[in-house]
């Protein structure tokens, strides 16, 4: 018996694996991928977290800048400051409606989106999108993805691909 | 062998990459039964562990995660679940967990030891979510067995089916086979 046996198992596997690879990956399926991925970056952005650049690594919000924060100081006595967040914190976070307007869904097989819903907010005469790019401009660009978001995705996409590939 | 890192003994029967599907296996179960909000034997966790701190369900991290009182499920930005990973794989052990230089490693050891930031280990607190009940192993071995008619067969597919899983996303993401 040879010491190595190479295996192509996408060969093996063939028709199998390509429609099981377009079903885990159907427009459907994405839809609840790119769901779960906002929410994920909600929660990584009112932890105040982001990425710099695509699959970079997280690091902090930058601060807010003094004259936000007594603003900031001055919604809260007002009690119109969120509850997720405090003055100080620098976490895309002051009404709750940028990040509430996040959501995700599927485009086609194995392409999706997340994005910020054009909606109007409620203080002011402003999109949730714009202010999404704003902010993004501003140097938080919060909808660059982590390097593990990508890696937690990849690994819930495996997951359904193996449990798909194992009932045939 | 450090303390967020466990050992298994498997058959050094078993090929490479059944070892390796049996691994990845391994901590994709992990994975999925503590976003469950369940421990070893898929239990929900009890006593002590099975509560957060009053303080900690108070802090704002919690309410800005959206994490529930009743949950308990290694989950704040859910980085840590992500990053657990196969360590080193022998003729007949696997070892998994995180390694030390690990950036997860404090908050892994933390829930293990129920230490939680702090000096002293609380066995009361701890939450050892890497630990596998025999039952665990020996369910998952199920899918890879070693006797019996068609273990052979069950086996290869079995193996085929993660393994070509992983290579074809990592095909499609990376658009070339990469080494593990």
């Amino acid at each position: 018996m040879a010491k190595n046996k190479k295996v192509d198992l996408k060969k093996l596997l063939g028709d199998k694996f390509d429609s099981a690879f377009k079903k885990t990956l159907s427009k459907s399926n994405m839809s609840t991928y790119m769901g779960e991925l906002a929410e994920t970056v909600k929660v990584r952005t009112r932890l105040g977290g982001l990425a710099e650049k695509d699959q970079g690594s997280k690091s902090k919000i930058k601060p807010l800048k003094p004259s936000t924060i007594k603003y900031r100081q001055y919604l809260k006595k007002k009690g119109e400051l969120s509850g997720l967040t405090t003055p100080k914190k620098s976490n895309l976070t002051m009404t709750g409606q940028l990040l509430d307007a996040l959501t995700g869904k599927g485009l086609r097989v194995a392409i999706g989106i997340i994005s910020v819903k054009s909606t109007r907010r409620k203080d002011r005469d402003l999109k949730n999108s714009d202010v999404a790019k704003y902010v993004s401009d501003q140097g938080r660009p919060f909808l660059n993805l982590t390097s593990k978001e990508v890696k937690e995705l990849a690994q819930n996409i495996k997951r359904d691909l193996v449990k798909l590939l194992r009932k045939k | 062998m450090n303390k967020a890192s466990k050992k298994i003994k498997i058959s050094s029967r078993y090929s490479e990459d059944e070892k390796l599907a049996i691994a990845d296996e391994i901590l994709e179960y992990i994975r999925e039964r503590s976003r469950r909000g369940n421990g070893p034997g898929d239990k929900k966790w009890s006593g002590d562990a099975g509560v957060y701190t009053k303080s900690y369900q108070n802090s704002l991290e919690f309410k800005a995660a959206g994490k529930k009182k009743g949950k308990v499920n290694q989950t704040l930005s859910g980085d840590m679940l992500v990053e657990m990973d196969v360590l080193k794989i022998s003729k007949d052990e696997i070892s998994y967990g995180f390694s030390t230089d690990s950036e997860q490693y404090g908050k892994a050891e933390g829930n293990i030891l129920g230490t939680y930031g702090k000096q002293k280990a609380n066995s009361k607190k701890a939450r050892d979510f890497l630990y596998l009940t025999n039952d665990e192993i020996r369910s998952i071995l199920s899918n890879y067995p070693l006797r019996g008619e068609d273990a052979k067969t069950t086996r290869e597919e079995n193996v085929q089916s993660r393994l070509s899983a992983i290579e074809g996303l990592r095909e499609f993401l990376f658009g070339k086979k990469q080494k593990s």
